[in-house]
């Protein structure tokens, strides 16, 4: 097992520094550098300055230098600075964790807590009017864009309706007042349902042909009985490993609901830095949201492993 | 209970938890609060780092310049009494007003304007909109606490330009070591109007009046700039009350108008600065070398229709880039109007015919085939400009192809002149154009190859000439100039569609923008009973 595990470690962070030096080159392939973002394209920098602030910046280094120094920083736990507001990037995450780590932790615990009665009773009567209508509901939801409905909740439940805030944290640095996290959360949740609800029911059908079921069956149990103590057993399995791959889906998906939202968190950071060509923003970000996903997978891997005893021998 | 039932029950109790959210009302003796619109976190609250359009705006609530445009684009005084121009000496020498205050009680004094202007010079301090400006200054003295005088190698009349820079207090920001992560920018102490209360990155400033402001408190008593980087939540912000006043896109203004809560709000626009132009590139390629060529692209633009049907009257034609608002503008230069069968026979003169009778024109075997490059917006406007241009240039017989390029990317073709007519959108403070049309400004923003010592003669002498009647002769010389021979065409000045609050009194907005001036906020008003 521990080898498992440091085998799994070693990939992980191999996985993560070529993510980290992907999201370099993509940034240096885009048009523009940062001084000539924060010129805004007045050309208003001298030849002489703009040749100064890249010396000053080590943008005239080679791109690999370049490279290399921040993986030295980054040895020393520094993630550098913000070219943008000349901040270190450690502090800009970290003030800007809470918030997206609050959002995602809700909207999968909401997915998982939604999906796994829908596919369960889905699950139940297999082909029934409940599990066609459940699947044509969740899969109308899973292709509806998340700024339209985004734009649409708010219309509703904060312009019209005035129950809910439209945008912004409530006024609060770090985690956001709750009533500010309900629409967002509902954007970043409704997505998920149809994957994870189709996963839940096809596992379950699934593990209900096993021998135990059968005999459970044959004991005089009812089908629901039997789903309820034999088949989520048998399903939390696979199901694990599910939760693994949704962390990252989810990262993604709060890119843009902070930013109809107006939520400071990381998926804003990122696409501020993007705008701005801030390297060292976008290299933190990538690491730590990458650091996440990696570590839900690995996650997922490992309960999989100790659940399992055939994958953890294998 | 049946599973479907409980599927139920926790589906309404998480309907219920989620709209729990508490309803506020406003009781009628709170504070005087205004909430406006920024787009952005400033770069910095440095106030002179890196100072970006909205580190400026809330530069000028919390802290004075010397001196700052009015409403007009004219300088006025601010922490500086009077100044004096001496062309001689090539020094200009400010008297401050005394009593002035910061903050925290200190007094304001010459020392902390010379520490301000040495900081800003610093290439680490990367100011844009004021350090570029002061390259000719040489020599920058405080002969006593109120007097800061200014020695320049070369000087000018819009050497005051400069001098809008906010004021930062030596005692505070000059014991920081670090500019971007001091004291300083964590809470800036300044002298102006508003005192700073805090910052939430990416939702608000929070500031309250300035009682002991040497100019006046304010009326209001708090101000809020609220961050909204997206103009649809600042829309729906501004219908739920939550933002005062914001310039909207001219489709949701119009939107907005149309409201049932449209009762709520004022309605109006102002004259922006902004000009929306076309760069012909005389260089490089066998079309745009001939002034002909170019007034005969121009003429075939029915701008005035497409003001009237697609802009919603949000714009005017410009003549020349000198904004038709200003005080600047040449009265006897006045904009090409349509004349698409003129524009047909400047084309026939300079040698572009039909010949081969498939629509397009040619000349010497060359097609008259060009692109129009235009920078990628989310603005539809952006777009229905570049395909009415193009069908009217395809209607005199050209064939026009339209580039839409990222920003970035349109800026390194710009630089390189790799385009043959480029749109974009300029805006400028100040009548010296000197970068856009001098021969010497081939690597500032006179992408477009132009070149005649007539021309630069005009724009040295706006340049450097102080007497004002014989400046304001050489700005129309300048007029005339591009008139005849329109190396860039002013295409449309934009109005700016402003909506506010019907209780917010006393809003001036400038070409700048409606916080952008000497007027803005300090003087704005709260009344309870709308007008």
């Amino acid at each position: 097992m521990l080898r498992r595990i440091v085998s799994r470690l070693a990939t992980g962070a191999l996985t993560l520094l070529l993510v980290t030096l992907l999201v370099f080159g993509l940034i240096q392939l885009a048009p523009g550098d940062p001084l000539a973002v924060q010129d805004d394209g007045m050309e208003r920098l001298s030849r002489a300055d703009r040749a100064a602030l890249a010396a000053y910046y080590g943008f005239d280094r080679p791109l690999s230098a370049q490279y290399a120094s921040w993986l030295g920083r980054l040895l020393k736990g520094d993630l550098g600075t913000s070219i943008r507001d000349r901040r270190p990037v450690l502090e800009k995450i970290a003030e800007r964790l809470p918030v997206t780590l609050s959002l995602n932790a809700l909207a999968l615990f909401l997915i998982v807590a939604l999906s796994v009665p829908i596919g369960a009773a889905a699950a139940l009567n297999p082909g029934s009017i409940a599990d066609r209508w459940s699947a044509t509901a969740t899969y109308l939801l899973y292709a509806v864009p998340i700024f339209w409905a985004a734009l649409l909740l708010q219309r509703l439940f904060a312009v019209r309706l005035g129950w809910l805030p439209l945008y912004g944290s409530g006024g609060v640095t770090g985690i956001p007042r709750f009533a500010n996290m309900v629409l967002p959360v509902v954007c970043l949740t409704y997505g998920g349902l149809a994957y994870v609800s189709r996963f839940v029911r096809a596992n379950l059908i699934e593990s209900t042909r096993f021998e135990t079921i059968l005999s459970a069956r044959a004991r005089g149990l009812t089908r629901f009985t039997i789903l309820v103590r034999h088949g989520f057993r048998l399903a939390a399995v696979p199901m694990l490993t599910l939760a693994g791959f949704l962390i990252p889906a989810l990262f993604a998906g709060s890119v843009i609901v902070e930013t109809v939202f107006q939520l400071p968190g990381l998926g804003w950071l990122f696409i501020d830095a993007a705008y701005q060509r801030d390297v060292p923003v976008l290299l933190g970000v990538t690491l730590i949201s990458g650091t996440a996903a990696l570590a839900g997978i690995l996650f997922a891997d490992l309960t999989y492993a100790l659940a399992d005893p055939r994958v953890r021998r294998g | 209970m049946k599973l479907g039932q409980r599927l139920c029950w926790i589906l309404a109790l998480v309907c219920l938890a989620a709209f729990c959210a508490p309803a506020e009302a406003p009781s009628k003796d709170e504070p005087r609060v205004v909430q406006m619109h920024i787009t952005q976190d400033p770069a910095s609250l440095s106030l002179i780092g890196k100072t970006d359009l909205n580190s400026e705006i809330v530069g000028m609530r919390l802290t004075d310049a010397l001196v700052q445009y009015d409403d007009k684009l004219v300088i006025r005084p601010l922490l500086a009494e009077s100044w004096e121009f001496s062309e001689s000496d090539k020094t200009i020498t400010f008297k401050l007003r005394e009593n002035v205050r910061w903050h925290d009680g200190e007094p304001v004094t010459s020392a902390d304007v010379v520490f301000t202007i040495d900081k800003l010079r610093e290439p680490e301090t990367e100011n844009l909109p004021w350090a570029p400006a002061l390259d000719k200054l040489v020599r920058l003295e405080a002969p006593d606490e109120h007097t800061v005088v200014a020695t320049y190698s070369e000087i000018k009349p819009d050497a005051l330009d400069a001098w809008r820079t906010p004021i930062l207090p030596e005692h505070i920001a000059g014991q920081d070591e670090d500019l971007f992560n001091g004291r300083f920018v964590e809470h800036p102490i300044g002298c102006g109007p508003f005192k700073f209360l805090h910052y939430i990155r990416g939702q608000e400033i929070v500031m309250e009046a300035n009682d002991d402001y040497w100019g006046g408190r304010p009326e209001i008593d708090r101000l809020e700039l609220k961050i909204f980087a997206d103009q649809q939540t600042a829309y729906q912000a501004m219908m739920t009350g939550d933002l005062h006043i914001m310039v909207m896109a001219a489709n949701l203004w119009q939107q907005a108008r149309e409201s049932e809560q449209a009762a709520a709000f004022e309605f109006t626009s102002y004259k922006k600065y902004s000009v929306y132009i076309l760069g012909w590139n005389q260089l490089n390629n066998p079309f745009f070398g001939d002034a002909r060529m170019r007034r005969a692209l121009v003429l075939a633009l029915d701008r005035e229709s497409f003001i009237a049907n697609v802009a919603g009257g949000m714009a005017h034609v410009g003549a020349t880039t000198f904004p038709p608002s200003s005080d600047w503008v040449a009265p006897d230069v006045e904009p090409y109007g349509y004349d698409p069968d003129e524009a047909r026979r400047l084309l026939e003169e300079v040698g572009w015919v039909d010949t081969d009778g498939d629509g397009v024109r040619e000349k010497n075997g060359q097609r008259l085939a060009f692109t129009l490059m235009v920078p990628k917006s989310s603005q539809q406007l952006t777009s229905w400009i570049a395909d009415w241009q193009q069908q009217s240039w395809v209607d005199i017989g050209a064939d026009v192809t339209v580039d839409q390029l990222e920003w970035q990317t349109l800026r390194e073709r710009r630089k390189e002149r790799n385009f043959h007519v480029l749109a974009q959108t300029l805006q400028f403070t100040n009548p010296d154009m000197y970068d856009l049309y001098h021969s010497s400004a081939t690597d500032r923003y006179n992408f477009w190859g132009n070149n005649d010592p007539e021309i630069d003669r005009l724009l040295d002498a706006v340049r450097y000439t102080f007497d004002p009647e014989q400046r304001l002769a050489a700005m129309h010389g300048v007029q005339r100039w591009l008139h005849d021979h329109e190396p860039v065409t002013a295409v449309f000045f934009f109005d700016a569609p402003l909506i506010y609050d019907k209780r917010l009194r006393g809003v001036r907005p400038s070409p700048l923008g409606y916080a952008a001036s000497i007027h803005g906020p300090r003087e704005w008003r709260w009344s309870d009973e709308a007008s």
